[in-house]
């Protein structure tokens, strides 16, 4: 259809209207002349639906709808031009009927890879969905069932809350960590909301939680009367044996996208911008072939976050990294012992293990120095890093690795300096 | 067995309804939301019942203390608090003349608006209660009723 007006005798196009819209309703509502001609620019089906008889339709709605405390009425010029921002918003006939499509495409499930939709007419609202997060996820649910956005009762549950300084003992400002930052993949990638319960996420959890997921067993008790621990919820006789009289702390946890590095608890900062812009600085730098090292100012060089190894705190023994890497227990890594330690370190994950050796073995073939990947990963760059998340994912970097030495003594030149390294450099190692 | 029947029947009816009625209370906002909603009406209320007189700041203060959580499981599954502390406060500081009028009227605006927080924290919680409630009473039913006829099927052969 055609909307064409008069104007100085000639007929002035004015716009289209796709299939599946209407016309026609400015007069019915506000009494006023019809101000505007409509043709059909096709071949067209349309309906009838006369004045009186649609007025009698409102009326019998506000009829029904009586009893529910309503707005008040906008005048005829505010339901005009409401209406005609709604045609002006419709590029197709889909529009017109598709804004709950809209809101679902808007919360990003067309980019999604993992997606949580509730149906908010059938949920009874028990938790028991972020029960079970927990109980996949080593007590820690990444979900907030009730945050989120809601359309025509479709609820789309919104990622944890962000990090906050007071979640990483005082040691991360505020200030790092922008909005923004939670919307990037390890990789720099853009991420989407939905994806972001996977992000990086502290919460109020006590300081034995992956623990007290192995202890969490959710009770026949739990099953048939509702009471005792459930789902994901470690008994309180063993959170008491635990804490004592201790309150829970709050803690950065690991998440999906990181629980594979075994060599620092990198719960946090990893999607940093200020990282992401480093780690893309030194990959230019490397393109180039320059000589370039980063200096102080750099948030590359200063990495705050816990486990990143700030130089301003180069002897604290890094939190949540297991005891025999800390270089405190005495221990010294030996590049023949080196695979018996990456077993007993991810035992239990055999297929964090399987890749572990399936590492081992790369750099054994394309450095000899390297043959122990702990005291490699000790200074292994923010780019490795993500270059070795390729690997777990079943990418093959050796192809990079081999002949590409210069290459990576460049990383080494440009990567952070982890923490690790001045530990086992304090010790000999 | 009626029992069990008539229970189930509830939680048909029930499961089919409030969680609607759930979703429409809420409004996007979640129990913890709310919750600090009334505290933040709360924070208000403190300062801005500063300049009132002793007798109208009693009712307040008694409003600040209440826990939006009391009240036991029947005002719970009900929804009914005749003893709302805010409740009262606004009753008596409508009626009351003794303080500034500008600094009543905004205590008294306040005190609506946690009254409104109150009202839809408490409504969640009622839905929730209903719809919780259905599981303790019709699940031990259903087994007590399972092992009576279990009892019942075997003393029969018992007895055959």
């Amino acid at each position: 259809m055609v909307v064409e007006k008069d104007i100085g005798g000639k007929p002035i196009f004015l716009r289209y209207l796709p299939a599946g819209s209407f016309f026609g309703e400015m007069a019915v509502l506000s009494g006023a002349p019809r101000n505007a001609t409509v043709k059909a620019a096709v071949a067209s089906e349309v309906i009838r639906l006369k004045g009186e008889q649609f007025k009698a339709m409102l009326g019998a709605s506000g009829r029904r709808c009586a009893r529910r405390p309503r707005p008040r009425s906008p005048n005829a010029p505010q339901m005009n031009s409401f209406i005609e921002s709604r045609k002006a918003s419709y590029s197709c006939a889909v529009d017109l009927y598709s804004d709950t499509a809209s809101f679902i495409m808007k919360e990003g499930l067309g980019e999604a890879t993992d997606a949580l939709l509730i149906d908010e007419n059938l949920c009874v609202g028990c938790d028991n969905c972020e029960k079970a997060c927990a109980d996949s996820h080593e007590g820690l649910s990444r979900l907030d069932r009730e945050a989120g956005k809601t359309f025509a009762h479709l609820h789309v549950p919104d990622e944890l809350p962000p990090l906050r300084a007071s979640a990483l003992h005082g040691r991360l400002p505020a200030e790092r960590h922008p909005p923004r930052s939670r919307r990037r993949s390890v990789h720099g990638a853009r991420l989407h909301r939905l994806r972001q319960l996977h992000a990086q996420l502290p919460l109020w959890r006590d300081p034995h939680g992956s623990r007290a997921a192995a202890e969490s067993r959710a009770s026949l008790r739990w099953l048939l009367t509702g009471f005792g621990p459930g789902l994901g919820e470690p008994s309180p006789k063993w959170t008491k044996k635990q804490l004592g009289d201790e309150k829970p702390k709050k803690i950065a946890v690991k998440c999906d996208m990181c629980k594979a590095y075994r060599a620092a608890p990198r719960a946090c900062g990893r999607a940093r911008p200020a990282r992401r812009s480093a780690s893309r600085r030194r990959s230019s730098c490397r393109s180039r072939g320059s000589k370039r090292t980063p200096t102080d100012g750099e948030p590359v060089s200063a990495p705050p976050v816990e486990g990143h190894a700030g130089r301003a705190r180069p002897r604290a023994a890094p939190r949540g990294l297991p005891a025999v890497m800390r270089g405190s227990a005495g221990r010294r890594f030996r590049a023949g012992s080196a695979c018996s330690i990456i077993v007993e370190l991810c035992a239990g994950r055999r297929d964090a293990a399987a890749q572990w050796r399936q590492l081992v073995r790369l750099y054994a073939r394309h450095d000899r120095r390297g043959a122990d990947p702990l005291a490699h990963r000790a200074r292994l760059s923010q780019a490795q890093d993500d270059q070795r998340s390729l690997v777990l994912e079943g990418v093959d970097v050796g192809a990079r690795l081999s002949g590409s030495e210069p290459d990576r003594r460049r990383y080494l030149a440009h990567g952070v300096p982890a923490r690790l390294e001045r530990a086992h450099a304090s010790h000999g190692c | 067995m009626m029992l069990v029947i008539l229970s189930g029947l509830y939680g048909v009816i029930v499961y089919a309804t409030l969680p609607q009625a759930l979703s429409n209370n809420r409004e996007q906002m979640t129990q913890m939301q709310m919750l600090e909603a009334i505290r933040a009406f709360d924070r208000q209320l403190h300062s801005a019942a500063q300049p009132l007189t002793a007798a109208d700041t009693a009712p307040v203060l008694a409003a600040l203390d209440e826990d939006p959580f009391a009240g036991g499981i029947g005002a719970r599954l009900s929804g009914r608090y005749p003893d709302c502390a805010t409740a009262a406060a606004l009753r008596t500081l409508s009626l009351s003349n003794g303080s500034d009028g500008g600094a009543r009227e905004k205590v008294v605006g306040l005190l609506k608006q946690k009254q409104a927080a109150l009202r839809r924290l408490r409504q969640h919680l009622r839905i929730r209660g209903l719809l919780e409630i259905w599981l303790y009473v019709h699940v031990p039913l259903t087994f007590a009723l399972i092992a009576a006829l279990s009892a019942h099927i075997i003393s029969v052969f018992f007895y055959w």
